[in-house]
C-alpha cells in the first residue's frame, strides 16, 4: 500500500528529484541564470541532506512497497554521505560547469546520480538494486565525459561507458541466475535460498553478482576504467563519483551479504579476501610511480575499495559488528578526505609539479592537501586512521585465516602507500616553487569546500561519537 | 558545585592541553610575525614543564573520557610516574633547546641563505613533537598511545628534512619515516591482537588479565619491535645515524627526551605485559646487548662529532633496554634512572657539537682540539656533561651505572662482566670526544660564542653535577616512574658507599678497563673499523635500500603493464569474472549438478535453430566488414527469436524480433553516417594478436556455457513470485499480467526505469553535444 508513510520515507530522494528536474528545466527556459542553477542545485543537495538528518533524529524507519524499499538508521547514514558528497560537489562545480555554458545538465547529471545512489542504499530487491545502480551510473557515464575541451574526457567517458555495459549486464546475469534458483528477488527470500551447501547455480550466481560490483566499486582486476574515467571526468565528477556511488554501493551490497545471504558467509568472504588483497596492491602499486596527481588518486581509490573489502572479508565469527561500523565509518572518512583531495586539483593543478613549494606559495590551500594526503595515509589522529583502525580491529576479531591474511596485506599496503602521498607532502614543504605549469581553475566555493574538508578531516575524532550513535541503531547491527 | 569538582577532575590533562596548544601558539605568533616564533615557543615550554610539574606536585591523576560509548571505545589519559618522568623531560628539555634554537636558527637559516620566516615551521614542528611526546608518556591507551606515535613520526620526518634543499636530509627523513613508521604499524597490531583476545586496549586493565601464552608472545614482541626501532636499537638502528642530517637541536632533542626515547617510554608503558614472557624480556637482553657493542664499537671509529654521539645514543639506549631485559625491581627503575641522566648529558654534548660548529665551520674531530682556551665555559660545561655520561663521580652518571652493575649482579656474573665492559667502552668513547675537541694543540684567540648557544649547556652540565651531589629528587622520579612500570614500589636508594662493595668494585674496573682501551687505540683500531665496513656491507641499512630499490622497480614493471586498449580492457573484465566463475565451479560438487536430457523427436526444428545461431555467431568472427557483421548479428537474434517461439513464450519472441529490428535499423542508419572510406579502412586495420583473442573468447563461452548449462540443470523453484503475479493480476485490474507486474507489482522498479531512460536520452544528448567543439 502507497501511503502518506511512503512519502515521508521517500522524502530525500523526492527532494534531490525535484531540484534536479528543477535545474534542468531552468536551464532549458532561461539558459544564462547559471547562478540561479547552481545556487538551487546546491540547495537541493542541502535539503537532501538536511531532511535525511530529519529522518533519523525523529527515528523514523520502515518497509515499503511490500519490502522492497526499507528506510533504516543505515540507509539513511549513506543517504547522509551520498547528499553531503553532492552538497560539496555542486559547490564546487558551480564555478567551472558555469564557465563552460551547460551548468544545468552537468548539475542535473550529479544530481541524478545521487537520486540513484540515494534509492541504491534502501534497496532490499534485486532488480530494485539493478535499476538504482542503473540509475546512479548512466548519468555518471555522461559526467565522465563532459568536458568538451580535453580528449581524455571523451575517451574515458567512451571506455567507460562499454565497459560499464558488460559489467552491467555480468551483473544482471547473476541477479538473474538468484532470482532462478530462489524464485524472488526479495534478499528475505533469497537467504532461505543460501543455506547448507550452496547448488552450482546459487554459487554462480554469487560469483556474478560479486564480479559485477566488483567493477562498480573499481576493485582489482576489474579496475581498468577508474584511472581513464577519473582522468577524463571533470575533477568535481571525478570527485563525486570516486565517493559518493561508491559508498552506496558497498552499502547495499553489505545488505544483500548480511539480509540476503547470511549463511553464505564463507564463501563471499573468502572472494572479498581475495578481491581485496589483489584490489590493495594493485591500486598501490600503480599508484607509486603516477606524476599526474589525478591518476594517482584514481588508483589511490582503487586502493581504497580494497580496504574496504578487508571489512567485507571480515564480516564472520566476532567481526560481524566490528565490519559493519568499519564500513560506515570508512565510508565517510573516505568522503571527506577523496573529495577535498580532488578539489585542491581545482586549485592546483594535476601535475606532481605543480605542487611544488605550495606552503609557501600558499599555506592555507597547501595545509589542506598536507592534511588529506596523511589522512589517506592513515596517519592519526585523521579521518582515514579510524577507518583502517576499525577494519584492522573487525579482522582481528572475525577468526579467519584469509581475512587475517588480507589485514596484513592491508598493513603493507598502508606503509607501501606512503611515498607517494608523502611524494606530494615533499613537493610542497620542500621544493622551491615553479612558475606557470598550470592554470588553476577553481576558486571561492572551491577553497572554501577545502578548508571544510579539511576540518572535517582533522575533527573525524569527534564526529565518531554521534556516527557510532547514528548508525548504532541500523538494521544491519 | 559539579562543575567545579568536574573541572577538577579535569586537572590532569593540563600538560597535555599546554604542550599540545604550543605549536598552533608559534606557528600562529611566527605568521604575525617571524621574530616572535621562538620566544611565544621557548615560553609555551616553559609553561608545559611547569604544567606538568604542578600536576605531578599535585599527585598527577587520570582522566578517562567516553569516546564512541556505543561501541566501547575510551580515551585513558593519566599522569603517573612513568608520564611525569618522561613529560618532565620532553618540556624540560624542549625548553632548553628551544632557548638555544633561537640563537642557533637564525645563524642557520643565515648560513643556507634562508629567510628568517622559515623558523616558524620549525618552532611548530619542535613543539608539535613536543605535545606528542608529552600526549605519549600520558596516553593508557594503546589506540591513543599510537596516535601520538605516529603524531612523533610525522613531526620527525618534518626535523629531519628542514634543509629541504639538502638531498641526503630528505633521504634520512623519509628512511626514519618507513623504518618508525612500518613499525608503528606493528604496534597497532599487537595492540589489536591483544584487544581482540582481552576486549580492552588500557594498558592497566591488560595488564591485569594478559595470561603468558603465545598472544602475549606474538603481541608482545610486535609491540617490542615498535619500541625498539623507534629507540633505534639494532637491528633496527641504521636510521638514527642518517638522521643526524637534521639541524643540531633536533638532533639533541631527538637523542636525549624525544624520538628515541619514546621507544623505551613504551617498553616502560607495556613493562606489564613484557614481564610476564620471560622469552621477551630475553629478547630485551639480547637486543640491548647488541646494541651495547655495536654502537659503542661504532662511536670509536666515526670521525664526524654528529655520527658519533648519535652511535653512542644507540649504545646507550642499549643499556636502558638491556635493564628492562634484566627485569626485577632495579631494572625497572634503573631504566628509568638511566633515561634522565643520558638526557641530560647527551642533550649536552649535542648541544656542544652544534656551538663548536658553529663556532669553527668544522664537523670532523680530526680538524678539531684544543678549544679549551678559545671556549672555557663550554669545555668546563660539557666537560661535566661527558663526566656524567662515562659515569665519574660526583655526576648523575655515577649511580646510572651502579644501578646498573646492581641489577645485572642480580642475574649473574657473565652479566656484570658484560656491563662492566660496556661502562668502559662509554669512557673511551666519550673520553675521544670531550678530549678530542677541547685539548691537545689549538689555536688561540678568544671565541665568540653568544650566550645562547652556551647557556643551556652549561645548566644541563649543571644538572648533571647536581645530581651527582643531590640524587634524591631523581632517585625518587625514577622510582615512580619504576613503580608505574614494575607494578610495585621499586626503591633503588643510590648513593655513596665508601666500602668495597661490589658495584664499586666493577665501577673501578670499569674507569681501569676504560683507561687501557683509550691508552691501546693502535691496538684495536683497525679491527674496530673492520667492523664498521663490514656493517656497511651486510648491514640492515643494504636490506632497506634494497627493499625501497625493488618496490619501484615493481611498480615501474606493472605500470608498464597497465592496458590502456580497449578491447583489453573488455578482456580485462571478462577474464577475471571467468576466472571467479571457474573457480566456484571448482569448490563446488559437481556430482548430480549438471544433468543431460534426451533429445526427443520434436525438438529437431529447434536444435536446427540453435545450430543456425551457432554458424551466425562463428561468422562474425570471420567477416570485418560491418554491414556484414550487423546483418550476421541480427540473423542470429532473429533464429533466437525463433528459438522462444518454439519453448512456448510468444510474448518474448514478439519483443524480440521487434528488438532486432530497431537495433538492425538503428545500425545500418549509423553506418550511412559514417563516411564510407572511414569504414572501410577501419575494416583493414591490422588485428594484432589472433590467438590471443580465440583464447579468450573460447574462456568466455566455455563460462556462459557452464553456467547456462547448471542452471538448466538445476530445478527452477517451487513458489515464485511469478505465479502469485499471474494469481493476483486480476485482482490489479488488470488486462494481462505483464501490465500489472509493470505498473502494480513493480511499480517502483518502473518507475526507476523510467528515469533511467529519460537520463539515457539526456546522456546521449550531452554525448552529442560533445562533438561540437567551443
Amino acid at each position: 500500500m502507497v501511503t502518506a508513510q511512503t512519502f515521508v520515507g521517500l522524502l530525500p530522494e523526492i527532494v534531490v528529484f525535484l531540484f534536479s528536474m528543477l535545474v534542468l528545466m531552468i536551464g532549458v527556459f532561461s539558459p544564462r541564470a547559471t547562478g540561479l542553477t547552481a545556487g538551487l542545485a546546491a540547495f537541493g543537495a542541502l535539503a537532501t541532506f538536511v531532511t535525511a538528518v530529519v529522518l533519523l533524529a525523529v527515528g523514523f524507519e520502515g518497509s515499503f512497497f511490500g519490502d522492497a524499499y526499507v528506510v533504516d538508521g543505515f540507509a539513511l547514514y549513506f543517504k547522509l554521505i551520498v547528499a553531503g558528497s553532492a552538497f560539496f560537489t555542486v559547490l564546487a562545480a558551480s564555478r567551472w560547469s558555469g564557465r563552460t555554458g551547460d551548468a544545468p545538465e552537468y548539475l542535473t547529471l550529479i544530481l541524478s546520480v545521487a537520486v540513484g545512489a540515494m534509492l541504491l542504499v534502501s534497496m532490499r530487491d534485486l532488480f530494485g538494486v539493478f535499476v538504482a545502480i542503473e540509475l546512479a551510473t548512466i548519468p555518471s557515464y555522461a559526467l565522465v565525459a563532459f568536458d568538451r575541451t580535453r580528449r581524455e574526457s571523451a575517451e574515458g567517458g567512451m571506455k567507460y561507458l562499454l565497459t560499464g555495459m558488460i559489467a552491467s549486464s555480468i551483473l544482471l546475469y547473476g541477479i538473474v541466475l538468484i532470482y532462478g534458483i530462489s524464485g524472488s528477488a526479495e534478499l528475505a527470500d533469497i537467504s532461505r535460498t543460501f543455506t547448507g551447501q550452496l547448488s552450482p547455480v546459487a554459487l554462480l550466481g554469487m560469483v556474478l553478482l560479486i564480479s559485477g560490483f566488483a567493477f562498480k566499486v573499481s576493485a582489482a582486476p576489474f579496475h581498468f576504467w577508474t584511472p581513464d574515467a577519473y582522468q577524463g571526468a571533470p575533477t568535481s565528477a571525478a570527485a563525486f563519483l570516486s565517493v559518493a556511488p561508491k559508498a552506496a554501493i558497498f552499502a547495499v551490497l553489505l545488505r544483500i551479504f548480511l539480509e540476503g545471504m547470511p549463511e553464505a558467509a564463507p564463501s563471499w568472504t573468502a572472494v572479498a579476501a581475495v578481491l581485496a588483497i589483489v584490489t590493495m596492491f594493485i591500486g598501490n602499486l600503480f599508484a607509486l610511480r603516477q606524476s599526474n596527481v589525478r591518476r594517482m588518486l584514481a588508483y589511490s581509490s582503487v586502493a581504497h575499495s580494497g580496504y574496504i573489502l578487508v571489512a567485507f572479508a571480515a564480516l564472520q565469527g566476532g567481526g560481524v559488528e566490528r565490519g559493519v561500523q568499519a564500513v560506515l565509518i570508512y565510508s565517510a572518512a573516505y568522503a571527506l578526505m577523496n573529495l577535498g583531495a580532488f578539489f585542491v586539483i581545482d586549485l592546483v593543478g594535476e601535475e606532481a609539479k605543480s605542487y611544488n613549494g605550495l606552503f609557501k606559495t600558499r599555506p592555507g590551500v597547501a595545509l589542506s592537501m598536507a592534511i588529506f594526503m596523511a589522512a589517506l595515509v592513515g596517519i592519526p589522529p585523521l579521518s582515514g586512521f579510524w577507518g583502517k583502525a576499525w577494519i584492522i580491529l573487525a579482522g582481528a576479531q572475525s577468526g579467519s585465516i584469509l581475512t587475517y591474511v588480507a589485514v596484513g596485506a592491508l598493513v603493507i599496503n598502508s606503509v607501501l602507500s606512503v611515498p607517494y602521498y608523502f611524494g606530494i607532502l615533499r613537493n610542497m614543504a620542500f621544493e622551491e616553487p615553479v612558475k606557470g605549469v598550470e592554470e588553476p581553475t577553481g576558486t571561492g566555493a572551491v577553497k572554501l569546500s577545502v578548508y571544510i574538508l579539511a576540518i572535517a578531516t582533522t575533527l573525524f575524532l569527534f564526529f565518531i561519537g554521534p556516527l557510532s550513535a547514528l548508525a548504532g541503531a541500523s538494521g544491519l547491527l | 558545585m559539579t562543575a567545579l569538582s568536574a573541572a577538577f577532575s579535569l586537572a590532569p590533562l593540563l600538560p597535555l592541553l599546554v604542550a599540545l596548544l604550543a605549536a598552533p601558539a608559534a606557528m600562529l605568533a611566527g605568521t604575525l610575525k617571524p621574530r616572535l616564533a621562538a620566544p611565544v615557543g621557548t615560553a609555551f615550554a616553559a609553561l608545559a614543564f611547569l604544567a606538568t610539574a604542578f600536576t605531578w606536585y599535585r599527585g598527577g591523576g587520570t582522566v578517562d573520557l567516553a569516546w564512541a560509548p556505543t561501541w566501547g571505545m575510551r580515551f585513558t589519559i593519566a599522569l603517573d610516574g612513568l608520564a611525569a618522568l618522561y613529560a618532565l623531560l620532553a618540556t624540560g628539555i624542549g625548553f632548553l633547546v628551544l632557548a638555544y634554537s633561537s640563537r642557533y636558527l637564525p645563524l642557520h637559516l643565515d648560513q643556507e641563505g634562508r629567510p628568517e620566516a622559515e623558523g616558524a615551521r620549525f618552532y611548530g614542528f619542535m613543539l608539535l613533537f613536543m605535545g606528542a611526546m608529552v600526549g605519549l608518556a600520558m596516553a593508557q591507551d594503546l589506540v591513543l598511545l599510537f596516535v601520538f606515535w605516529d603524531l612523533t613520526a610525522v613531526a620527525s620526518y618534518y626535523l629531519i628534512a628542514y634543509d629541504r634543499h639538502d638531498p641526503d636530509a630528505r633521504a634520512s627523513a623519509l628512511m626514519a619515516l618507513l623504518v618508525t613508521g612500518i613499525t608503528a604499524v606493528l604496534l597497532l597490531i599487537g595492540a589489536l591482537t591483544l584487544y581482540a583476545t582481552y576486549g580492552t586496549l588500557s594498558v592497566p586493565d591488560l595488564a591485569g588479565s594478559v595470561e603468558p601464552g603465545v598472544t602475549l608472545t606474538v603481541a608482545g614482541l610486535l609491540i617490542a619491535c615498535a619500541a625498539l626501532a623507534k629507540s633505534a636499537q639494532v637491528p633496527f638502528h641504521f636510521w638514527l645515524p642518517r638522521a643526524m642530517a637534521a639541524p643540531t637541536p633536533v638532533s639533541a632533542y631527538l637523542h636525549s627526551a624525544a624520538m628515541v626515547a619514546a621507544g623505551v617510554l613504551l617498553l616502560g608503558r607495556v613493562y606489564p605485559l613484557l614481564e610476564k614472557s620471560q622469552f621477551l624480556l630475553d629478547v630485551l637482553l639480547v637486543v640491548g646487548l647488541l646494541s651495547i657493542s655495536v654502537g659503542a664499537i661504532l662511536a670509536l671509529t666515526r670521525d664526524v662529532l654528529k655520527q658519533l654521539l648519535a652511535y653512542s645514543t644507540i649504545s646507550q639506549y642499549g643499556y636502558v633496554v638491556f635493564l628492562y631485559g634484566l627485569g626485577g625491581e632495579y631494572g625497572a627503575a634503573g631504566a628509568a634512572f638511566y633515561v634522565v641522566s643520558h638526557a641530560l648529558a647527551k642533550c649536552a654534548l649535542f648541544l656542544t657539537a652544534g656551538a663548536i660548529t658553529e663556532e669553527t665551520g668544522e664537523d670532523r674531530l680530526s680538524r678539531l682540539g684544543g678549544l679549551t682556551k678559545r671556549l672555557p665555559l663550554l669545555a668546563v660545561a660539557s666537560g661535566a656533561a661527558a663526566a656524567g655520561l662515562a659515569a665519574l663521580p660526583f655526576t648523575i652518571g655515577f649511580f646510572k651505572d651502579e644501578l646498573l652493575f646492581e641489577a645485572a649482579l642480580e642475574r649473574g656474573g657473565l652479566f656484570a662482566a658484560l656491563s662492566v665492559l660496556g661502562a668502559a667502552l662509554t669512557i673511551a668513547y666519550t673520553w675521544r670526544f670531550w678530549g678530542g675537541l677541547f685539548l691537545g694543540e689549538g689555536r688561540d684567540g678568544a671565541g665568540s660564542l653568544p650566550a645562547a648557544l652556551v647557556w643551556p649547556v652549561a645548566v644541563l652540565g649543571g644538572l648533571v653535577l647536581l645530581g651527582g651531589l643531590f640524587v634524591e629528587p631523581f632517585a625518587l622520579l625514577a622510582e615512580a616512574a619504576g613503580a608505574a612500570s614494575y607494578g610495585a614500589p621499586t626503591p633503588i636508594e643510590p648513593a655513596y658507599h665508601l666500602d668495597l662493595r661490589p658495584t664499586n668494585l666493577m665501577a673501578v674496573g670499569a674507569f681501569a678497563l676504560g683507561i687501557a682501551i683509550v691508552a691501546s687505540r693502535p691496538l684495536w683500531e683497525r679491527g674496530a673499523l673492520a667492523v664498521s665496513r663490514f656493517g656497511e656491507v651486510l648491514g640492515p641499512e643494504r636490506l632497506y635500500e634494497w627493499g625501497v630499490d625493488a618496490l619501484n622497480r615493481l611498480s615501474d614493471y606493472v605500470h608498464r603493464a597497465e592496458v590502456r586498449d580497449l578491447r583489453s580492457r573488455v578482456a580485462a573484465i571478462l577474464l577475471p569474472a571467468g576466472v571467479l566463475v571457474g573457480a566456484g565451479i571448482l569448490v563446488t560438487p559437481t556430482v548430480g549438478a549438471y544433468r543431460t536430457g534426451e533429445v526427443m523427436r520434436g525438438d529437431f526444428p529447434l536444435l536446427l535453430a540453435l545450430v543456425v545461431v551457432a554458424v551466425a555467431a562463428l561468422t562474425t568472427t570471420f567477416t570485418r566488414r560491418h554491414v556484414t557483421l550487423a546483418l550476421v548479428l541480427s540473423g542470429a537474434g532473429f533464429v533466437l527469436a525463433l528459438v522462444y517461439a518454439f519453448l512456448g513464450a510468444p510474448e518474448v519472441t514478439l519483443v524480440a524480433v521487434l528488438v532486432e529490428t530497431f537495433l538492425t535499423l538503428l545500425f545500418l542508419g549509423t553506418s550511412k553516417l559514417i563516411p564510407y572510406k572511414v569504414l572501410h579502412d577501419q575494416a583493414k586495420l591490422p588485428l594484432g594478436n589472433q590467438w590471443r583473442r580465440v583464447f579468450f573468447s573460447c574462456l568466455a563461452s566455455l563460462f556462459a556455457f557452464a553456467v547456462a548449462w547448471s542452471a538448466l540443470s538445476q530445478p527452477a523453484a517451487e513458489n515464485t513470485v511469478a505465479e502469485e503475479h499471474v494469481r493476483l493480476a486480476p485482482d490489479a485490474h488488470a488486462q494481462d499480467t505483464v501490465s500489472a507486474i509493470l505498473a502494480d507489482f513493480r511499480a517502483l522498479d518502473t518507475l526507476g526505469e523510467v528515469t533511467v531512460v529519460a537520463l539515457v536520452i539526456l546522456g546521449v544528448a550531452t554525448l552529442l553535444n560533445r562533438g561540437r567543439l567551443p
